[in-house]
């Protein structure tokens, strides 16, 4: 199962990828990641004048003796990032194999996070239970496999929007939203309007699956709501369909633009286009990676 | 309603074919999808309510089931039945009696009659109605008229005419005239039995409008009153037709004088009747009594009463021939046979038929003397020839033949003479003498033997100041002088009410009361009384028998409804055609 989820050959061709951020938040913990601020790796970043209280052990004696002036010798630091994956776990996402899309997502950005030594924390639910995981290292990256591969179907009725903020953890440097979208705007509104608060950088990948992208169906159809229940009786037309694929596109193009208000970073994936395309081409044309 | 086309029932095939095609139509494939959430957006504009949803999604059957169920109902000619009009012809029976004058709240029957009866003809417009009104003679008002406006003048018109109804008279009469045909008759009076209709009268339908209101009755059931030694006596029966006591008044009043003689009050329980009697009233010629009292009717609560008069006796002395008594009782006279002492007791209220000459020398009226018992006939040859007396206008004795006479009395004048001999002569005091036994003549083998018998009876009782007593509208033939004038009739206060142009077409007034008829100078008085019949009240109720069911009437009773549903049905096609052009077709 788990093999067959992300297979090894997948996380090998992410291997030269990692997860970056502009954001000027990291954690406090040593990682890999450059900070802004000085501190103890191995690059040289700068000189400055010795003032009392400063450490002994940084002035640069060579300067020292050429120059007679006690010189304090920085380094650049180097930091860890905090990664949270946030999965949608509404019914919604079980259908079309967005699920199973979605996991794979999950797992690859897990991976990239756990090899670049980033402390990763995956959180999602289902009706009465949480999910949560936070490691850190490359060692991990199995049971980050693990993990996301045993959650085996999306099974909370509660919508998306009104439990996303309680199981974001706090000083998170990027977040990830996996989700299929299928809310109305304004709830999402209220839960972009409120993200920037928690994250600097929130990076929300929508989920569509080719059965939603373009409704194949003929005659008269039930459609029901696997989440509410609720059915609605279409007479299959083209004119129908336009109508459809019309308040569709609408609805993504609100989310875009809500995305952009926020300052959030916003692509959306298709299922049919595979993880790798997604994370290669897409998320790497988006600088979220490199 | 009803359908005339039932047989275009079947056409009901179609609609149920397109009911059978929304069976067979495709389902609704049940498919789960992640959300519903753009349909439902695509779908907002057209969902309103579950119910309005329903009706959208169904919407062209729905409106192909009513166009079709429509045309059916068109197909099988759906008519409302007209209530009033069932039959081309409208008859309005009025009863004119005088119990028509009951009023309820202050408005007389016959009035609420009246407006009942322009309400229905108003509803009738164009049709054809005939007005009649009922009595001894009823008379139609108006025969098959059209005019609405004359008709609602000739209901407008209508008056009470006291008489009392005859309603199945009338009722024939109104069969008569529907003899052709099927009308419908509409009979307002008070009460009517059921009883007075026969079966399997199909082609008329009737509707009788009663009085459903009970009413409160006291009336002057009798009013009569005797000249006596003492002066008048006068005796009233008031007769209480209502269920609870009754007080009131009664009121005796001289109408020549116009002296009060008796105020006193009375009271009768529910359903009794009472009989007043008072004595030694002053002397008087017309009385008239009232009563005043809490009641619906008004009518009744008059009597009048004419004393010294209406001789409708006659007393046949027993030794004339049996042919005497006959033509007497023929004149519509009450006859008996008397003896001597009997007729000397009846001579003040009775004509006396005898042959006893004594007779002319007695009492204060005048007699009729057949024959003569004091002397012997005398054999006698000749033609009969008469004066113009009064007494032959209608009788001519000229043929016939007289074998003896008796002889003449000499102061008498002679009004009819066989040769040269008198045959009949008048005394001054108006008695009339017949010098012949009948046995003697071939008298009783004419027709004018019993004509001359009559005219006699009503000399006698004309030689009293009154006509008599009559009912309204009554028509009976009275001796008049045969003047031009004709006799002039008016009421007691001397207020002119018509003429008649000679004795034997005299038709009473309507209206009850004193009347003087003056005649060639001489006034003579009667007095117009309500019959018996008109003093009761009754209840009775409104119901409907028979109706028009074949013949032409019939067509004219239905109101055609099935071209109003044509316009419908065109919008309904109309919104189909549109429902499909946007909608297309429901799979």
């Amino acid at each position: 199962m788990n093999g067959e989820l992300f297979p090894n050959g997948l996380a090998k061709r992410l291997g030269a990828l990692s997860i970056l951020s502009r954001s000027g938040r990291l954690g406090h913990h040593k990682g890999t990641h450059r900070s802004r601020k000085t501190g103890s790796s191995l690059d040289f970043s700068d000189f400055r004048e010795y003032h009392p209280g400063d450490d002994l052990r940084h002035i640069d004696w060579n300067v020292y003796a050429r120059t007679d002036k006690p010189y304090i010798k920085q380094f650049l630091d180097e930091q860890e990032m905090r990664i949270h994956i946030l999965l949608d776990p509404t019914k919604s996402m079980g259908a079309d194999g967005k699920w199973n899309y979605a996991r794979q997502l999950a797992i690859a950005l897990g991976q990239l996070a756990l090899k670049s030594g980033d402390t990763l924390s995956f959180s999602t639910w289902t009706d009465g239970q949480d999910y949560f995981f936070r490691k850190k290292g490359a060692a991990h990256r199995a049971s980050v496999t693990k993990f996301i591969s045993g959650i085996d179907a999306p099974g909370s009725t509660e919508k998306f929007t009104d439990r996303a903020l309680a199981s974001i953890p706090k000083a998170v440097t990027v977040l990830f939203i996996l989700t299929d979208g299928l809310e109305v705007v304004g709830k999402w509104e209220h839960l972009f309007r409120r993200l920037p608060g928690i994250c600097s950088d929130v990076r929300v990948v929508t989920i569509h699956s080719k059965a939603e992208e373009a409704p194949n169906y003929e005659g008269d159809i039930r459609f029901v709501d696997i989440e509410s229940g609720d059915g609605i009786e279409v007479t299959m037309t083209r004119r129908a369909v336009q109508d459809y694929l019309e308040k569709k596109s609408v609805h993504e193009a609100q989310m875009i633009a809500l995305a952009r208000k926020f300052g959030i970073q916003l692509i959306r994936a298709e299922v049919a286009e595979g993880v790798m395309e997604t994370v290669t081409k897409k998320m790497r044309h988006a600088g979220w990676v490199r | 309603m009803g359908f005339d086309k039932l047989v275009n029932g079947w056409t009901v095939v179609f609609p149920l074919a397109v009911l059978l095609y929304y069976f067979f139509r495709k389902r609704y494939e049940t498919t789960t999808i992640s959300s519903t959430l753009f349909w439902e957006q695509s779908m907002r504009e057209t969902r309103v309510s579950p119910y309005l949803k329903n009706l959208q999604r169904n919407a062209l059957f729905y409106l192909q089931m009513a166009a079709l169920l429509l045309l059916v109902f068109i197909l099988v000619g759906p008519y409302l039945t007209k209530e009033e009009a069932v039959g081309g012809h409208t008859i309005l029976l009025v009863d004119t009696s005088a119990t028509m004058l009951a009023s309820n709240e202050g408005t007389s029957l016959f009035a609420r009659n009246q407006e009942a009866m322009k309400k229905l003809v108003a509803g009738l417009p164009g049709e054809p109605i005939t007005i009649m009104t009922t009595g001894k003679e009823p008379i139609i008002v108006i025969r098959e008229e059209t005019d609405g406006e004359a008709i609602t003048t000739a209901i407008d018109k209508l008056a009470v005419t006291y008489e009392h109804e005859y309603m199945e008279r009338a009722i024939e009469f109104a069969k008569s005239i529907t003899a052709t045909g099927g009308a419908a008759i509409h009979i307002y009076t008070d009460s009517l039995d059921r009883a007075v209709f026969s079966e399997g009268e199909s082609a008329v339908a009737w509707t009788i409008h009663g009085e459903e209101i009970p009413k409160v009755n006291v009336s002057i059931d009798k009013f009569g009153a005797v000249k006596t030694s003492e002066g008048t006596e006068a005796i009233i029966r008031i007769t209480n037709d209502s269920a609870d006591a009754q007080t009131g008044t009664v009121h005796i009043k001289d109408l020549l004088t116009g002296n009060s003689l008796i105020d006193e009050t009375f009271s009768i329980e529910g359903g009794e009747e009472a009989l007043l009697s008072f004595k030694e009233l002053p002397e008087s010629k017309s009385l008239r009594a009232e009563i005043v009292v809490e009641d619906d009717y008004e009518a009744d609560n008059t009597a009048f009463v004419l004393l010294g008069n209406e001789t409708g006796e006659a007393v046949v002395d027993g030794q004339l021939h049996e042919l005497v008594k006959r033509a007497f009782e023929a004149a519509g006279l009450t006859v008996t046979t008397g003896s001597t002492t009997e007729m000397l007791a009846a001579q003040d209220r009775s004509i006396i038929v005898t042959n006893d000459v004594s007779f002319l020398k007695k009492g204060t009226k005048p007699v009729i003397i057949i024959g003569r018992n004091d002397k012997s006939t005398e054999p006698v040859a000749g033609a009969v020839r008469n004066t113009s007396d009064p007494l032959f206008t209608i009788a001519d004795i000229s043929d016939i033949y007289v074998s003896a006479l008796y002889p003449p009395f000499k102061s008498y004048t002679t009004i009819a003479t066989v040769g040269d001999k008198p045959f009949i002569q008048k005394s001054k005091r108006g008695d009339i003498v017949v010098l012949a036994d009948i046995e003697l003549t071939d008298w009783p083998l004419h027709p004018s033997y019993p004509l001359f018998v009559w005219s006699s009876a009503e000399l006698l009782r004309s030689e009293t100041d009154s006509l008599g007593l009559f009912v309204p509208n009554e028509r009976k033939a009275v001796l008049s002088g045969g003047t031009e004038n004709g006799l002039e009739i008016y009421t007691i206060d001397d207020e002119y009410v018509t003429t008649i142009a000679d004795g034997s077409s005299f038709i009473a007034p309507t209206r009850p009361g004193i009347y003087k008829a003056l005649d060639g100078g001489i006034e003579k008085m009667f007095a117009v009384q309500l019959e018996r019949s008109e003093k009761e009240l009754d209840q009775g109720s409104s119901y409907k028998i028979g109706h028009t069911e074949n013949g032409k009437g019939n067509e004219e009773g239905k109101n055609r409804i099935g071209w109003l549903f044509l316009v419908p049905l065109l919008f309904l096609l109309l919104i189909e055609w549109e429902v499909q052009r946007r909608r297309g077709y429901p799979n």
